[in-house]
């Protein structure tokens, strides 16, 4: 269903989940009600118009108390495209519980973080807003709230966020899928990669390749599942990437809701997370990463999921937008210099699934907003 | 313009301590649309003029005459109008190509990605190009005798280089935050948000 955004701020009821992802081209964000105004933040991108994470427009549009009802953030790694804004979200949520990536935890990434905060730069970069996000929970260490703002370290296996049916409408249950011990090793001598050698100058630290600390997660909300696959890739070591979560995974329990890992990009492809995992033809969300020789998801990723589903709803299309219009002299000078340009920030797409999990079935329904599409 | 103008004003201006008009010699100095140097020289004479005045009449400052020369617009030959800055990184450099993004400094929100030659960096700069590297792009017209030209200048920035002071102070700050915030994860372990 295509929507004009009407209703873009009609929350939900109280016994309906949903499951909101955004992504304006390079970005990406996912806002997930659990039942009872409880909400739950992962990742995070900034909306262009506003300058602000789009997870707080969004849930401030919605008229929802931030400080109360936000009860979990993660972010699941630092790459730039999920962690714009984080810091800001971290601080206005100031009573949700902080996660991240337990590779994060390591002195080789703090080092990483103190290195690369290079305060003369007009960009910043996830290292940027990773240095803030340990400031806020340095202050948080030292403040009153001790059991709701501890930072928790997510590996494979860990419990994130719990919430009983006697004292909720449902059960809730997050847990995060990875990254694996394997995981764990693999992203310190990445990380140490990373570092900066003495007398070379300085750069800004760009993209990051360690998706394998990348915190995929399974939620449980009553007899539903949701799984969020992060940037998690495959790796030919069977202890890391999407060969160590589907070895570990109970069959038995399967994702009505899937959020594509890393872009529908093949690296991130495991035909057996779709069939051990997920029901037949599950709703798939995914955002694009417009950015790159070969932006995601291309034609082919989209075949490889159609195999899999018929359901498969983007926040928008991988291939950019046109350049801003500017004076004549400039973009003229611009198309003598450049072989290519484009804008890879667009519209902030959006895609929202609502259902009641408790109906049999519970007949989801999603919503499309701004540039997103069915694919 | 030439390269070298840019280059100063770039450089100096990583450090954000100076302006550009503290370096570089008028001639050479970016003004953007509807400055202009000679009326800002033209104030501070006259000002000066006048301090030299009230001093005299005050008996306080040394016998001074003022200057009764009429004051002359200075006209450069040689001047840079800026119509466009992007602040960009290199993502990638693809054979002669380079992949980058940019930022434009009035909407600093929206990323466009370019790819350009390294052809049109000059051979002195060609082995700046690497990932991470950080660069301003300036387009505007340049001013030379009477003719106008357009120009493109893609201006690396010589950030320093990380010496060892940087990189062992940066590890012990790590290992001191790291280690308040192990304790403050051994504080709450096992205990739930909700």
């Amino acid at each position: 269903m295509r929507n004009s955004g009407r209703s873009l701020t009609i929350p939900p009821e109280r016994d309906q989940v949903e499951v909101s992802i955004f992504g304006p081209g390079i970005g990406e964000c996912i806002v997930l009600h659990l039942g009872d105004n409880n909400w739950a933040i992962i990742d995070s991108c900034k909306d262009k118009e506003t300058g602000t994470p789009v997870a707080i427009r969004y849930l401030k549009d919605l008229q929802v108390d931030l400080s109360s009802s936000v009860k979990i953030f993660v972010v699941t790694h630092w790459d730039d495209d999920h962690v714009r804004g984080a810091s800001e979200i971290l601080e206005m949520c100031f009573n949700a519980r902080f996660c991240c990536s337990s590779a994060l935890l390591s002195e080789e990434f703090f080092q990483l973080v103190r290195v690369y905060s290079e305060k003369s730069l007009m960009i910043s970069s996830g290292t940027d807003e990773f240095a803030r996000i340990i400031q806020m929970l340095m202050d948080r260490a030292g403040g009153t709230r001790k059991q709701s703002a501890g930072p928790v370290w997510a590996k494979a296996e860990t419990v994130l966020l719990e919430m009983d049916k006697e004292d909720h409408r449902f059960n809730v249950k997050m847990r995060a899928l990875s990254p694996s011990d394997g995981a764990f090793t693999l992203a310190l001598n990445e990380i140490a990669q990373l570092m900066p050698k003495e007398n070379v100058p300085r750069r800004r630290a760009v993209a990051q390749k360690a998706n394998h600390v990348s915190v995929a997660l399974w939620v449980t909300v009553g007899e539903s599942h949701i799984l969020l696959g992060a940037d998690l890739e495959n790796h030919p070591n069977k202890d890391v990437g999407w060969k160590a979560v589907v070895l570990k995974h109970n069959p038995k329990e399967r994702a009505t809701i899937i959020k594509v890992p890393h872009h529908g990009s093949r690296d991130a492809y495991a035909s057996e997370m779709w069939q051990i995992m997920a029901v037949p033809d599950p709703i798939a969300l995914l955002t694009p990463f417009a950015s790159g020789l070969q932006p995601l998801p291309s034609e082919s990723d989209v075949k490889r999921i159609q195999k899999h589903t018929s359901r498969i709803y983007c926040t928008g299309r991988g291939l950019g937008w046109h350049p801003l219009k500017r004076n004549s002299s400039v973009e003229r000078t611009i198309r003598e210099t450049v072989r290519s340009h484009r804008r890879v920030s667009g519209p902030m797409g959006h895609v929202r699934v609502r259902f009641f999990p408790e109906n049999k079935p519970p007949s989801p329904t999603v919503e499309t907003f701004n540039d997103a599409l069915i694919l | 313009m030439n390269r070298t103008a840019l280059a100063m004003v770039d450089e100096l201006s990583s450090t954000s301590t100076f302006s550009e008009s503290d370096f570089v010699p008028p001639e050479m100095q970016i003004k953007s649309e509807g400055t202009s140097i000679s009326d800002q020289e033209g104030k501070d004479s006259k000002d000066n003029a006048l301090n030299r005045t009230d001093a005299y009449i005050n008996g306080k400052g040394p016998t001074l005459v003022p200057s009764q020369r009429p004051f002359v617009s200075y006209r450069p030959s040689h001047r840079f109008k800026l119509l466009q800055k992007f602040e960009g990184t290199i993502l990638r450099v693809i054979g002669d190509e380079c992949l980058a993004h940019v930022r434009d400094n009035q909407d600093p929100n929206t990323v466009e990605e370019i790819t350009f030659p390294l052809e049109e960096l000059l051979e002195n700069d060609r082995h700046l190009a690497v990932e991470g590297a950080v660069f301003n792009w300036y387009i505007g017209y340049e001013d030379i005798a009477g003719q106008r030209y357009r120009k493109s200048a893609m201006i690396f920035r010589r950030l320093p280089a990380w010496r060892k002071e940087d990189l062992e102070k940066a590890k012990e700050e790590a290992k001191s935050i790291l280690e308040k915030l192990r304790q403050k994860l051994n504080d709450t372990t096992g205990k739930g948000s909700s």
